[in-house]
């Protein structure tokens, strides 16, 4: 007898044929009588003629007929008046006010050459002020040339005409345009954007980009949630912060919020191509209800008198009308998922000792970077260019400061020996074998001591016999040979310097602490 | 004491009283409802919507009874529970042309028979509160049969609680007085 369960089947008919030859149903739920009974609007699209059909409860009140093919639909309010329904069609917003035509206006020329008459996309309303204010709301208005435009209602001024990176395929609004209003436009290039009204001028900015291409933005005020057609969902918050991430098993055909403030119910609804609604609390799946076929439009809200109408329409025309259930405990179905939701905070926290979490400083420079990808680049390089510079400099100082060093010590002896002595390298050899031939003279008549002769193979994969020779003394006008064997089993060749210094602390074994007196380069041609 | 309040009674010295609820979903009449018993049929003024409850008295068959008149909109829907527990009877008002909410109806009326304070009424009398289904808007064309709604509120399967449903139109007053007169008579059989 007792049934705990989300929803209450409120009603499912087939009779009203909500089916439309383009397949797009589009549904707003309104009070627009002003008799405390909301309707529901439904657009059928068709490439010919577009109907919109309002419903009274269980019946079609009224069905009306729309000259061209309609793409939006919303509806807004006015101050002392009834509220509208804004029709979307063509290049032309018709307004119906008591189900009757009120109003056609046509959206003012855009385009290159400023005479084009630029088709509508998306329609949305936008609460003007806070309810004490004013409940009037204006009409946001996207265009194919790329711009938003908002328009007064009471005037049919267009306030303000933003440019977008995009054509506008979908427009998400909350809060309130003369305090705090939040914007969120999605364009078929797979791009998220933002706007804020309380940030004049106002201007897209890049919220986020998916992979894969978006089914639906869904947003509740706080928590926006992108559905993407890789079967996932992701959650963010206004300021662009990922929240979490749902992967669900089937293609996704539309989302929504479902909001109860006085339950405190925040739920996301998903309907999949397989038929089944699933409905998610921060993540968690609660509660499934599954279709004949697959739902593919949904708005929740007050319907007739009843808050909390989750209203349906499936692929086959039906319309499914539930109600949440008043008495619906959420700890006894999910106890099965409470354990997963504790392994899944312990999995991120887990994840949090691994991955730190993202500090102010990188996400701001995300955004940044989001927001000018050039000139951040351009940013990055010029830094990078200055830092060469600065070591540059830094490296010319030291090199100079120890030359000025070593020529305050032995200021006679350091010219003397790198004057006298003479080196010359000769390769011998042709094949993976080499020796190397240094002839080292002393030129000058005095003896000069503690000279090291290093070799280094900085190029190819050379093995030198030998990287040191120390040669204790070097009389004048002898000549010393030294003979090295190198090998070159790549056959890849290479490069070999050759290093004589004079070492100024010849007692010390280990350290070789002294001055250049003589250098050479040998090639190694790599041999065939 | 409860001898010397029936001796009283029966002297008719001390008077009947008993308290009812009177809920269900908003529009559904409930106001019109009370105001018809209190006035006898005179439509003396024009219903709003009532916000929270509203306490009327009215009598009838030696019974002073005072009226919580809910409000039956969903955001106030949670404020019934608050006078299950001292309360003789129950007057459940169903719009019976609203066929999309009967659902609601229904799960209300289950919330309502299931809530701890009216099982705790049930321990201490021998019966539950007596439920008295008033299913109203019956003259409206749309109406739906009372058998129907007699199956869709599952009243049959309710054995825990004494339960009438009457057809009613609270505007002529079709229906009230049987109804009331059942509720009653069950209310003076339970605690007097």
């Amino acid at each position: 007898m007792s049934k705990n369960q989300l929803w209450l089947d409120a009603f499912h008919s087939s009779s009203l044929n909500l089916k439309a030859e383009c397949g797009v149903v589009l549904l707003a739920v309104d009070d627009l009588a002003k008799d405390g009974t909301n309707r529901l609007l439904a657009l059928l699209v068709g490439y010919e003629l577009s109907y919109l059909k309002i419903l009274n409860g269980t019946d079609l009140q009224c069905e009306i007929s729309l000259p061209e093919m309609a793409v939006a639909l919303c509806t807004f309010s006015m101050d002392g008046s009834l509220p509208g329904i804004a029709v979307g069609a063509g290049s032309s917003l018709y307004i119906y006010k008591n189900f009757k035509p009120y109003y056609k206006y046509n959206i003012p020329n855009g385009g290159p050459t400023n005479t084009e008459q630029a088709e509508i996309t998306q329609l949305a309303a936008l609460s003007r002020s806070t309810p004490d204010v004013s409940s009037s709301s204006l009409l946001l208005v996207g265009t194919e040339h790329n711009s938003l435009l908002i328009i007064d209602p009471h005037t049919f001024n267009a306030i303000s005409r933003i440019e977008l990176p995009g054509v506008p395929t979908s427009i998400k609004c909350s809060g309130f345009y003369d305090v705090e209003a939040v914007i969120l436009i999605t364009t078929p290039d797979g791009g998220v954007y933002i706007l804020r009204s309380d940030q004049k001028p106002m201007e897209a900015k890049p919220f986020m980009s998916p992979r894969s291409s978006i089914v639906e933005v869904a947003f509740n005020g706080v928590t926006i949630a992108v559905a993407t057609s890789d079967r996932t969902i992701k959650h963010y918050t206004v300021q662009g912060q990922e929240l979490r991430k749902i992967v669900v098993d089937d293609f996704i055909l539309a989302i929504t919020w479902i909001e109860m403030a006085n339950q405190e119910i925040s739920l996301l609804a998903v309907s999949l191509a397989n038929g089944e609604v699933q409905f998610y609390r921060q993540g968690i799946l609660i509660e499934k209800l599954r279709f004949n076929t697959g739902i593919i439009s949904m708005t929740c809200g007050r319907f007739g008198r009843e808050d909390g109408v989750l209203v349906m329409v499936s692929k086959d025309g039906d319309l499914i009308v539930k109600i949440l259930n008043r008495g619906y405990k959420t700890n006894k179905p999910i106890s099965t998922d409470l354990n997963a939701t504790k392994a899944a905070t312990s999995n991120s926290t887990k994840k949090k000792s691994l991955w730190p979490a993202k500090t102010k400083l990188f996400v701001d420079q995300t955004m940044r970077e989001k927001e000018d990808p050039k000139k951040m680049y351009r940013q990055f390089q010029e830094g990078i260019c200055r830092l060469h510079l600065r070591a540059l400099q830094e490296w010319m100082n030291v090199s100079s400061n120890t030359v000025d060093k070593t020529d305050v010590g032995p200021l006679d002896s350091v010219p003397e020996e790198k004057r006298c002595v003479h080196l010359v390298a000769k390769l011998l050899g042709s094949g993976s074998r080499f020796m190397l031939h240094l002839l080292l003279q002393n030129i000058s008549e005095t003896v000069i001591d503690n000279l090291t002769v290093m070799l280094q193979a900085t190029e190819g994969k050379l093995s030198l016999e030998r990287s040191c020779v120390k040669l204790a003394m070097l009389l004048p006008n002898t000549q010393n040979w030294i003979k090295i064997s190198v090998r070159d089993p790549m056959s890849q060749g290479g490069q070999v310097i050759v290093m004589v210094t004079k070492d100024t602390e010849p007692d010390s074994e280990s350290t070789i602490r002294g001055f250049l007196v003589s250098s050479a380069k040998i090639y190694i041609s790599p041999t065939i | 004491m409860k001898f010397w309040d029936s001796f009283l009674t029966w002297l008719k010295i001390k008077k009947k009283e008993a308290n009812i609820l009177i809920v269900g979903l908003d529009n559904s009449g409930k106001s019109t409802v009370v105001q018809y018993f209190q006035s006898g049929g005179k439509r003396t003024e024009v219903t709003v919507p009532t916000i929270g409850f509203k306490v009327e008295k009215f009598q009838n068959a030696g019974l002073t009874l005072t009226a919580f008149d809910m409000s039956g909109q969903s955001k106030y829907r949670s404020l019934w529970e608050r006078y299950y527990s001292d309360c003789h009877g129950v007057i459940f008002v169903i719009d019976s042309s609203d066929t999309m909410r009967m659902a609601v109806a229904s799960n209300e009326l289950l919330l309502m028979i299931q809530h701890p304070e009216m099982v705790k009424n049930r321990s201490t009398t021998t019966t539950g509160v007596p439920i008295l289904i008033l299913a109203n808007k019956s003259d409206l064309q749309v109406a739906i049969p009372i058998g129907q709604i007699r199956a869709e509120l599952g009243l049959d399967e309710i054995n825990t609680h004494p339960i009438h449903l009457e057809a009613s139109n609270a505007l002529t007053g079709v229906g009230l007085h049987a109804g009331l007169e059942w509720l009653s008579d069950q209310i003076i059989k339970l605690n007097f």
